[in-house]
C-alpha cells in the first residue's frame, strides 16, 4: 500500500531495516535464549542516528516526531521485538522530559540522550499500581534542597541499564493522582538500587528489573515541573508512546507473516486455499494496523490537543492483531512452528507483552470508551 | 459431564496423586528440562503406564472415558507429564496392541506395562529424512527434529514414506545409527523429554513394520490421539482458568478486585465457556469409542475446537494477570507455551479440517 511517506521517512526506514537485519538478525536467538541486554545493538544503533529521532531537533535530536518513532520501531520488531522495546524505552523514558522539563533540565539531558551517551528509562509500576497507576506506593518527602524518596518500582524496562530515570512519587498522598510528581533519577544516586530481574515469557532482551528507593536524595532541581503534576505528564507522555507499542506488535506481525510465507512458499501451500484465507486475513490485518498507526501518528504529530484515543487505537488493534498472527503461524507451520528455529515461536513469545505494556488492551478499551462517552456527551442519570 | 462411578473414583485418586506428587516439582521441572523420572515410576506402579494394554500382555486396559480423565488431571498440574503418559499409551503401546504381530506384542507390552521400557513416538516431520528401501530393511538417514519421550531411550514408532506409501515402523531403541539429542529449542513440554533423533545410515528390518494397511493403522492412531491431546488441552486449559479466576479474586485494583471488572469477567465468561464445550466434545467422543462407534470424526471436531479453545484461553490467562502473568514466576506462561505443543503436535491445522469436512460430506 502507498502510504506517501516522505523522503526523509522512507530514508528512516530503510536506514532502520538494514541496521535490524544486519546487527539484530544474526543474534536474535542468543540474546533471546541468554536474556542478555543488546548493549552493543544500542551502541550501533545510536551510532546511526536513531536515538536521536526521540528528541527535538533544538536538543540534537531530528524532531521527536511520532512518525518517525514508528516507522523505527516496526522496522527492529519486524527483526526482534525485544530489542525494539530496549530501544522504544528511550521514547517513553525521554518523552517526559522532551514535553515537561525545565530548560536547564532539557539542556542537561536531551542532547546526551539523544547522542546515545545516556540510556533512559521510565519508572511507573509498582506492585500494587498495574493498570492502578495512581495507587503508587513510592514517596517522595521534601528535606531543605533534595526530594528523599522511599518506594520500590516493579517490571521497569531498562532498568539497572539506563543511566536517567523518570521517576513518579507521591509528594501528597492524601491528593491521591493529584499528589503525584516526576523526578528525574539518576543512576548512582545514593539510595538508588536495583532489585530483582525479571525472567519473562518473551522480549527476553530487554531487561526488567526493580527500582529501589531507600531514603534516595535527589536534588529539587530534578523535580519535573511542579509538583502534582505526575499523573496528568504520565498519561499525556502514555499518548505519545503507545502508538510505539502499537508498532512493534505491527513489526512482530510483519516478520511473523514473512516467515509464514517463506514456509508456505517451501512446502507447496500457496495454492491451498485454508492458506490463502490465512495469510489473506494476515496481510488485511497488517495492512490495516500500519495504516491506523500511521493515522494516529500523523494525528498527533499534528498538535491535536486530544490524543488519548487515536494513541489508544493505535496501541490496540496491532497488539490484538499480533496476538492473532503469531498463533495462526504456529498453526499453519504445525510442529515446525514450535520449534526455535524456525523462528515464529519466538515472535508469539514476545507478541503477548504488546497486549499489556503501556496500558493492558483492556485499559486502552476502557480509554477510548469514555472517550466516547465524553464526546456524546452522555451523563448518568 | 456426569461420569460413571469408576471414572470418578479414579478421577479423584488422579487428582489427589497429581496435587500430592506431581504438582510440587512441575515447575522446576519445566525451568530446568528435566525429565520426571521419579513420578514416571510412580505412575507406572499406579498401573496407568499399562493402561491400553490387555491383561494378558501384564496390562489394565482403561475405558476411553477413564483414560482421558487420567490425561485432563495430570495435565491440569503438569501438561509435560500429561504428555509422557499421552506418547507412551496411546501413540506407542496402543499401536503394538491393536496392529502387531504376536511377536511385537510379546517383545514390547509386557515392559511398556510395567514401565520397564517407555514408548516414544516420532512427530511426523518427513522433510529431513531419506529411505532406501531393500528386500528386508529400510536404510534411513536424515533426522527428524521432535522424538516425543526420546530422553527416556525407548523403542518408538516413526512413519517414513517410501515408493509414495507411508510404512509404521516400530524402532528399537538400541538400534545402531540411531543417535538422540537432547532438544532445548522447543516453546513448550520442557519436561517431556523431547529429543532430536539423527539417522545415520540405519537398517530397520521389516519385521518392525507395523501392521498390514498403514491407512487404517494412521487412521485409528491419530483418532485416539486426537482425543488424547484433546484432554491434556482441556487440563491446560482449566489449569489456566483456574488460576486467573484465582488471581482476579486477590488481586486488587482501583480498591476492589480486579473480578469485580465486566472486561475482566467476560474473558472469564469466555474461558469457562469454551471449557464446558471442550468438556462435552471430547467426553461425547469417549463415549462413542467405548460404545465401538465410529469416533473419528467426533474426535476430530473435539481437538479442533479445544486447539483453538485452548490458545484463545492460555493468551487471556496470562492477560487476566497483567504483567506478573508474563513472568515466570506464575504458572500461567508455561501453560501458554505448553499449549502451543499440545495444539500442533499429531493431526492439526490442514490435516485436521480436512479430516472433519471429508467425514461430514
Amino acid at each position: 500500500m502507498e502510504y506517501f511517506l516522505t523522503e526523509e521517512e522512507k530514508a528512516l526506514k530503510e536506514k532502520v531495516r538494514q541496521v535490524a537485519e544486519e546487527v539484530i538478525l544474526p543474534v536474535r536467538d542468543e540474546l533471546d535464549k541468554n536474556a542478555e541486554f543488546p548493549r552493543m545493538i544500542i551502541e550501533r544503533m545510536a551510532k546511526e542516528g536513531l536515538l536521536r529521532i526521540f528528541i527535538p531537533k533544538e536538543y540534537g535530536g531530528t524532531g521527536a516526531r511520532i512518525m518517525d518513532m514508528c516507522i523505527a520501531c516496526e522496522e527492529v520488531a519486524r527483526v526482534c521485538a525485544g530489542v525494539a522495546t530496549a530501544y522504544a524505552v528511550g521514547a517513553l523514558g525521554s518523552g517526559p522530559i522532551v514535553y515537561f522539563a525545565s530548560e536547564e533540565q532539557k539542556r542537561k539531558y536531551l542532547p546526551k540522550i539523544a547522542s546515545g551517551e545516556l540510556l533512559c528509562a521510565f519508572g511507573l509500576t509498582e506492585a500494587q499500581a498495574g493498570s492502578d497507576v495512581a495507587n503508587i506506593q513510592t514517596t517522595a518527602r521534601r528535606e531543605g534542597d533534595y526530594y528523599v524518596l522511599n518506594g520500590v518500582k516493579q517490571f521497569i524496562s531498562n532498568g539497572s541499564i539506563a543511566d536517567v530515570y523518570v521517576v513518579l512519587a507521591s509528594t501528597d498522598k492524601s491528593r491521591g493522582a493529584r499528589g503525584i510528581s516526576a523526578f528525574i533519577v539518576e543512576k548512582g544516586m545514593p539510595g538508588f538500587d536495583f532489585g530483582k530481574h525479571e525472567n519473562k515469557l518473551g522480549i527476553r532482551t530487554s531487561t526488567t528489573t526493580e527500582l529501589v528507593f531507600s531514603d534516595c536524595k535527589v536534588p529539587k532541581e530534578n523535580l519535573m515541573g511542579k509538583e502534582g503534576m505526575g499523573f496528568i505528564y504520565t498519561m499525556r507522555n502514555f499518548d505519545r508512546a503507545r502508538p510505539g507499542v502499537g508498532a512493534i506488535g505491527l513489526g512482530i506481525a510483519q516478520g511473523a507473516y514473512e516467515e509464514v510465507l517463506k514456509f508456505a512458499a517451501k512446502n507447496n501451500l500457496l495454492n491451498n486455499q485454508y492458506i490463502q484465507r490465512k495469510i489473506a486475513d494476515m496481510a488485511t490485518e497488517i495492512e490495516a494496523a500500519r495504516a491506523l498507526i500511521y493515522a494516529s501518528a500523523r494525528t498527533i504529530d499534528a498538535g491535536i490537543l486530544n490524543t488519548t484515543k487515536p494513541a489508544s487505537f493505535s496501541k490496540l488493534f496491532p497488539s490484538d492483531i499480533a496476538m492473532k498472527i503469531t498463533l495462526d503461524a504456529i498453526e499453519i507451520m504445525g510442529p515446525y512452528g514450535i520449534l526455535r528455529e524456525y523462528n515464529v515461536e519466538k515472535m508469539l513469545r514476545d507478541a503477548k507483552i504488546t497486549q499489556i505494556y503501556e496500558g493492558t488492551n483492556q485499559i486502552q478499551r476502557g480509554q477510548i470508551a469514555l472517550e466516547i462517552i465524553r464526546e456524546i456527551g452522555y451523563k448518568k442519570e | 459431564m456426569d461420569l460413571n462411578k469408576e471414572a470418578q473414583l479414579l478421577q479423584n485418586e488422579i487428582r489427589k496423586f497429581a496435587k500430592d506428587i506431581i504438582e510440587e516439582k512441575a515447575d522446576e521441572f519445566d525451568k530446568k528440562g528435566l525429565f520426571p523420572l521419579e513420578n514416571i515410576k510412580k505412575i507406572a506402579e499406579m498401573g496407568i503406564l499399562g493402561a491400553t494394554i490387555p491383561e494378558s500382555y501384564g496390562g489394565f486396559t482403561l475405558d476411553t472415558v477413564s483414560l482421558l480423565v487420567t490425561l485432563e488431571e495430570i495435565s491440569k498440574v503438569c501438561p509435560s507429564t500429561a504428555l509422557i503418559i499421552f506418547v507412551h499409551n496411546i501413540l506407542f503401546s496402543y499401536p503394538i496392541v491393536r496392529f502387531g504381530s504376536e511377536e511385537q506384542k510379546k517383545k514390547y507390552l509386557g515392559r511398556l506395562a510395567t514401565g520397564e521400557i517407555i514408548g516414544g513416538y516420532a512427530e511426523v516431520l518427513t522433510n529431513e529424512i531419506s529411505v532406501m528401501e531393500d528386500n528386508d530393511s529400510y536404510k534411513i538417514s536424515g533426522r527428524n527434529h521432535i522424538l516425543l519421550n526420546g530422553t527416556a531411550n525407548g523403542p518408538f514408532i516413526m512413519f517414513i514414506e517410501s515408493n509414495n506409501k507411508t510404512i509404521p515402523l516400530i524402532v528399537d531403541e538400541n538400534l545402531l545409527g540411531v543417535k538422540r539429542s537432547k532438544k532445548d529449542n522447543i516453546i513448550g513440554m520442557n519436561a517431556s523429554g523431547i529429543n532430536e533423533v539423527i539417522f545415520d545410515k540405519c537398517s530397520i528390518p521389516k519385521s518392525s513394520r507395523l501392521g498390514e494397511d498403514s491407512k487404517i493403522v494412521l487412521e485409528e492412531i491419530k483418532g485416539l490421539a486426537n482425543l488424547g491431546l484433546s484432554a491434556i488441552n482441556l487440563g491446560i486449559a482449566e489449569a489456566s482458568a483456574e488460576s486467573a479466576v484465582k488471581y482476579a479474586k486477590e488481586r486488587v485494583q482501583f480498591d476492589q478486585p480486579i473480578i469485580n471488572f465486566g472486561m475482566v469477567r467476560e474473558m472469564i465468561v469466555d474461558m469457562i465457556t469454551e471449557i464446558e464445550g471442550m468438556r462435552q466434545l471430547i467426553y461425547d467422543a469417549g463415549m462413542l469409542r467405548d460404545n465401538n462407534k465410529d469416533f473419528i470424526r467426533a474426535s476430530a471436531i473435539a481437538r479442533y475446537f479445544s486447539n483453538q479453545a485452548v490458545a484463545k484461553i492460555t493468551t487471556n490467562a496470562i492477560q487476566v494477570y497483567g504483567g506478573y502473568g508474563y513472568m515466570k514466576d506464575y504458572p500461567v506462561e508455561r501453560y501458554f507455551r505448553d499449549a502451543q505443543v499440545s495444539r500442533v503436535l499429531c493431526t492439526q491445522g490442514i490435516e485436521l479440517k480436512e479430516l472433519i469436512i471429508q467425514k461430514t460430506i
